[in-house]
């Protein structure tokens, strides 16, 4: 559905993506992680041509995004954090609005979605609250049945209640209408129960591109003791993240792993002295974090 | 489309109370135009902010463009940045809000107010399609810069493109003035052009960035470029001087006069003169330009000469427009509506006295007398003392002159032109302290915008009286409506004093309904050219100034109200020439007198006299030759000339040689030389004297020495038209065989003079013609004297002064006893009836005592 080849888009000095290489597959949720300043937003607005690329490329249902235009925007639905609504307008007036610019516009679907929504229809934009704003755009940019929804940020600033009625209702949609939805986040906690796939962007380029399940598979919380008056070793693996002692304990996050077996393999190699290994499964937030320490201390 | 309307209707929906308010602020300005509000007084002032409504109205439009939603394709933040409405549909729609939302509205409100103010439908037309051009050009130019900007950019863009306007404007005005020194004007629909330019160049900007996406810098940087190109189009393309010729009215008609009318130039009256530093010598003189058409006159303005001096061919002149709208002094088009000429004259019955206002120096006379510049002399001059002959092309401008409109002296009266209305509201008579007043209220209503021509003078024309009013005395007007409209309208007050009654108070026997009220109109009609071809000159036999370097006008504040003692004081530090000295010594001498002459001005103090004719005495002495290069016609003053009085103190029979060959060069060297007795020697300058193109002062003095030789007696009959203090008329009607002639002469002058206040040389004619015995010289002149008194400021009123005897046979003149305040009707009381012409003094003589 979307694929990124080698973008790069420069503001000045300031290299916002370096060669961002990423496949966006059809029919599923792909949320696009990255800390703040990432290049998650600069990424999303060359794919909507919002910004030209410096170079590289973006391919949207198979055309460069350099030549989407209003054809194309019947098919795409765009939320974004920083979107300004015609705030003077009521919620009727803008689904008015927007209604005639789409000839696939579903006036069923939209009212189902108003139902769903909970919608106030006479009261202006700007009375409304900052998660009903975004639920108004998410039903402005839902109501055509787009064949991609492309989602920048949509749960910034919304109250944990919002947040959850809003993924609720997108999970609704997403799983009843086989969309293909790239939706960006600095907190993995916000997608997780959406995402399908994790990309993780970082300093423009991308960190990590797996499935969800792959991403949980591989990735475990490690904890083992060692004797009185041992250290660790310098010679640690490359995949065993954050790597500290507290007291006599070992604590580490496995970045590769297959099985136990395999682990206390490893183990033995490394800390043949270790004894009482603990091994717990990663939620996708321990993980994102573990990745976001692990980028910063290349960074370093 | 559909999506174009429906995006117009959505920010029409945003729009619309502001568009209601900017509709009533159109009804407003309509209603102040049509005077439905405030309406407007003669003579009072109405609010000052009425001026400013059109521009105030111009903001309100803008600032509906300037608060539509800012929210457009391809903006990364906007709503519809991803709808799918294409660009070309969201400006189409933003096109559409500013031509039906701004400038459709203010369009229709012209038309409405032209339409309800009575004009026809072409007037509704036309100045509906000017209207749309102004606010199109002031507004549209919005259109881009949105495109641009977002709003929160909108104060660095004002702060760029604010600074930019100031230092640019600086900077072009810097340049501007060092490449063309004139003051400029500057209209307001050449100033569209500069505006237009900077939205062209925007919009350009705005197509490449609405593809590519430029930063914040470079969309500044290219405005302030734009902003530069639209100023320097402004300057250098849109502003005019006011020596740049207006449009040409009727150019075929030009060709057709130009190849009948014949261009010749009188020398007789010509004038060699200049300020050498200052400008160079030049040479002017009288055109003579028969026209066959009335109400046209000409200006002419030189642009190349070609002179021919022994056989050798010399440039002197090829002007550029600027060199030449530098020098022709006659290039101010619209002064053309106020030259007193025939031209005028052409329009009112023979004799009718056109009447200045007499404050200040009067508008109609001033270029009565301008000669007209033939050559100007480069930085080598040809030998000026030597004949030579030269050719001169010259822009020849035409002006036509017509009375546009002509309507009676009643209320109601309404006439019209093209580019004015008048209405007359109001008559009174004898209002206020003056009885004798008449004022006219008048609604006028005229052109504005471009095309508008300002050239008009109103005429009041009291045919019973055969008298025409140039000037209104008094012209109040009150404040000028509907100045955007395309005809602005106003009420005016014109009164002129003395209609209905004299000064003294007897009524003048007016008949008001005979009087009109006229609109002189000129019209810039083309311009031709012509060549000029000079016949053989010396230039030195001319009249001049060119040899004056005293130039004592400028030194005269520094020695303010003690010139005697400075002049002593200065008098004291030189050291006069004795025998032995040398001649350079001498020379040093002469000039510090003359220095100290000028510039303490002792030369204009009587007390000074004597000294200086004792400073000039040691000169006169032992540099006698000396004193004969002094020329004394240089000296400033007319009492006292001591070169000359010296001169004819010490000179002696061995100067005689010396002095004949210059008596031609001064009229005091002249009279020295006939008062030596050395008349005879002098005719060696006979022939030479003939033969010259005009006669100076000094080859006056000998000619009139010679009358009695009949060629020179042919010849100062040839001078006598442009005789201007009478000396050769009264030698020639001296003697019987010239008398019949000069009669003659003065009779043709007298039937061409114009009869215009204020206008002293064709006073003249009309005195000789009196004392030549022409009866109705007389009446005019008495009428003349009679209506000076109506005048309150007399002092450019030069009434014609007939020789007058009294009854006993003195010189009524001498010595008149009348008090200011009977004159009036002295003048008015007399007829014909009470003189007797006496042919042998050549005056008329009181009957009575």
């Amino acid at each position: 559905m979307i694929t990124i080849t080698d973008l790069r888009k420069t503001f000045r000095r300031t290299e916002a993506v370096a060669g961002l290489n990423l496949e966006v597959p059809q029919g599923k949720v792909t949320a696009f992680l990255g800390p703040n300043g990432a290049g998650k937003s600069t990424t999303i607005k060359c794919l909507l041509n919002l910004h030209r690329p410096s170079s590289g490329s973006i391919n949207v249902f198979g055309v460069d995004s350099r030549q989407l235009g209003p054809a194309s925007f019947t098919e795409i639905g765009y939320v974004s954090e920083n979107m300004k609504l015609p705030l003077w307008m009521t919620v009727d007036q803008f689904f008015n609005y927007c209604r005639p610019l789409y000839p696939n516009w579903d006036g069923d679907f939209e009212k189902k979605l108003l139902d769903q929504f909970d919608l106030p229809s006479k009261t202006k934009l700007k009375d409304l609250s900052r998660g009903m704003r975004m639920k108004a755009a998410l039903l402005s940019s839902l109501a055509y049945r787009p064949k991609l929804v492309v989602l920048d940020e949509p749960f910034s600033g919304l109250d944990p209640l919002v947040r959850d009625e809003f993924i609720r209702g997108l999970l609704e949609l997403t799983e009843e209408e086989g969309w293909t939805v790239f939706i960006s986040s600095h907190d993995i906690e916000e997608v997780q129960r959406l995402a399908d796939r994790i990309a993780i962007i970082n300093r423009g380029q991308l960190a990590l591109d797996e499935t969800r399940e792959s991403l949980q598979s591989r990735f475990r919380n490690v904890e083992v003791v060692l004797p009185e008056g041992s250290n660790l070793p310098a010679d640690i693996p490359a995949e065993w993240l954050h790597a500290e002692m507290a007291g006599r304990t070992v604590r580490f996050a496995d970045s590769q792993f297959e099985s136990d077996a395999k682990l206390a393999s490893s183990l033995g190699e490394h800390l043949p002295a270790a004894a009482a290994p603990q091994i717990h499964p990663m939620s996708l937030r321990e993980i994102f974090v573990a990745l976001a320490r692990a980028y910063r201390l290349e960074g370093n | 489309m559909k999506l174009v309307l429906h995006q117009f209707a959505k920010e029409f929906r945003y729009l619309r109370f502001r568009w209601f308010i900017w509709l009533a602020a159109l009804l407003f300005e309509m209603a102040i135009n049509l005077e439905w509000l405030m309406p407007i007084q003669a003579g009072v002032e109405s609010p000052g902010w009425i001026p400013f409504l059109p521009a105030i109205l111009l903001l309100i439009g803008a600032s509906l463009l300037l608060s539509c939603p800012e929210d457009r394709p391809g903006s990364d933040e906007s709503f519809i940045g991803t709808r799918p409405i294409a660009q070309g549909s969201y400006w189409v729609s933003r096109v559409l809000i500013w031509l039906l939302l701004i400038v459709i509205p203010a369009v229709v409100q012209v038309g409405l107010y032209l339409g309800i103010s009575g004009r026809p439908p072409a007037d509704v037309l036309r100045g509906m399609g000017e209207r749309f051009v102004v606010v199109a050009g002031y507004t549209g130019w919005l259109i881009p810069t949105l495109a641009l900007w977002r709003v929160k950019e909108l104060w660095k863009v004002a702060i760029v493109i604010g600074v930019t306007w100031f230092f640019g404007s600086a900077i072009l005005g810097l340049l501007f003035h060092l490449l063309n020194p004139f003051s400029y004007v500057q209209h307001q629909s050449l100033s569209l052009v500069g505006i237009g330019v900077f939205a062209l160049l925007s919009t350009v900007v705005v197509w490449r960035h609405l593809t590519r996406g430029y930063s914040l810098r470079f969309r500044l940087v290219c405005s302030a470029i734009a902003c530069i190109a639209g100023l320097a189009t402004t300057r250098f393309v849109s502003y005019q001087n006011h020596n740049t010729p207006p449009t040409a009215y009727d150019p075929a008609l030009v060709e057709r006069l130009a190849e009948t009318t014949t261009f010749d130039f009188d020398l007789a009256e010509a004038k060699f003169e200049g300020k050498e530093k200052s400008y160079g010598p030049l040479l002017r003189g009288q055109e003579q330009v028969a026209i066959d058409k009335p109400g046209v006159h000409v200006a002419m303005v030189p642009r190349k000469t070609v002179f021919e001096q022994d056989g050798e061919t010399r440039l002197m002149d090829d002007l550029s427009d600027e060199q030449v709208a530098r020098r022709a002094f006659t290039r101010i088009y619209d002064r053309e509506v106020n030259r007193g000429n025939r031209a005028l004259a052409s329009f009112f019955p023979p004799r009718t006295f056109l009447r200045n206002r007499d404050r200040g120096m009067p508008r109609w006379t001033r270029d009565l007398q301008a000669l007209t510049e033939l050559v100007m002399f480069p930085e080598q001059p040809p030998r000026f003392d030597e004949p030579l002959s030269f050719k001169t092309d010259f822009d020849v401008e035409w002006y036509q002159r017509d009375l546009a409109i002509e309507i009676p002296i009643e209320e109601g009266a309404v006439g019209e032109c093209e580019e004015v209305r008048w209405e007359i509201l109001k008559v009174e008579r004898g209002a206020g302290p003056d009885p004798g007043i008449l004022t006219v209220h008048l609604r006028e209503e005229s052109r504005t915008h471009w095309d508008a021509q300002h050239e008009h003078a109103t005429l009041l024309h009291l045919p019973d009286l055969g008298v025409v009013r140039l000037d209104p005395d008094q012209n109040v007007g009150g404040s000028v409506r509907a100045t955007e409209t395309g005809w602005r309208h106003r009420k005016v007050e014109l009164s002129w004093s003395y209609i209905l009654k004299h000064k003294d108070g007897v009524d003048t026997g007016v008949d008001l309904v005979q009087a009109r009220l006229i609109l002189l109109r000129s019209r810039f009609l083309g311009q031709s050219s012509v060549t000029w071809a000079s016949p053989e000159v010396t230039l030195s036999d001319l009249p001049s100034n060119f040899f004056n370097e005293l130039q004592w006008y400028s030194n005269d504040r520094l020695h303010a109200r003690r010139t005697a003692p400075a002049f002593r004081e200065r008098l004291e530090t030189l050291t006069a020439p004795n025998p032995e000295s040398s001649e350079a010594e001498a020379r040093r001498y002469a000039y510090d007198l003359f220095r100290a002459a000028a510039v303490t001005r002792a030369v204009y103090v009587r007390p000074t006299h004597s000294d200086i004719r004792e400073a000039f005495a040691p000169l006169g002495q032992h540099q006698l030759p000396l004193m004969l290069e002094l020329r004394t016609h240089n000296w400033p003053g007319w009492s006292n000339r001591p070169p000359n009085s010296l001169l004819a103190e010490y000179v002696t029979d061995q100067q005689k040689d010396v002095l004949v060959s210059r008596a031609t060069e001064n009229s005091m060297t002249a009279s020295l030389v006939l008062e030596k007795g050395w008349s005879e020697d002098a005719k060696r300058h006979r022939d030479e004297l003939i033969a010259a193109p005009a006669i100076s002062e000094a080859a006056q003095t000998l000619l009139l020495d010679w009358i009695d030789d009949p060629e020179v007696a042919a010849r100062l009959m040839e001078a006598a038209p442009h005789d201007w203090y009478g000396s050769i008329i009264r030698a020639l009607d001296d003697r019987p065989e010239t008398r019949s002639d000069i009669e003659a002469l003065v009779l043709k002058e007298f039937d061409e003079a114009l009869m215009l206040q204020g206008a002293s040389w064709t006073t003249k004619w009309f005195e000789r013609a009196a004392n030549v015995g022409s009866a109705e010289a007389l009446e005019l002149c008495m009428k003349w004297l009679m209506l000076r008194e109506d005048d309150t400021e007399g002092y450019y009123h030069i009434a014609p002064r007939p020789a007058l005897l009294n009854a006993d046979g003195s010189d009524y003149w001498r010595n008149d006893p009348m008090p200011p305040h009977e004159r009036q009707a002295f003048w008015r009381g007399l007829g014909l009836s009470d003189f007797e012409y006496v042919p042998e003094k050549r005056a008329w003589r009181f009957l009575q005592p």
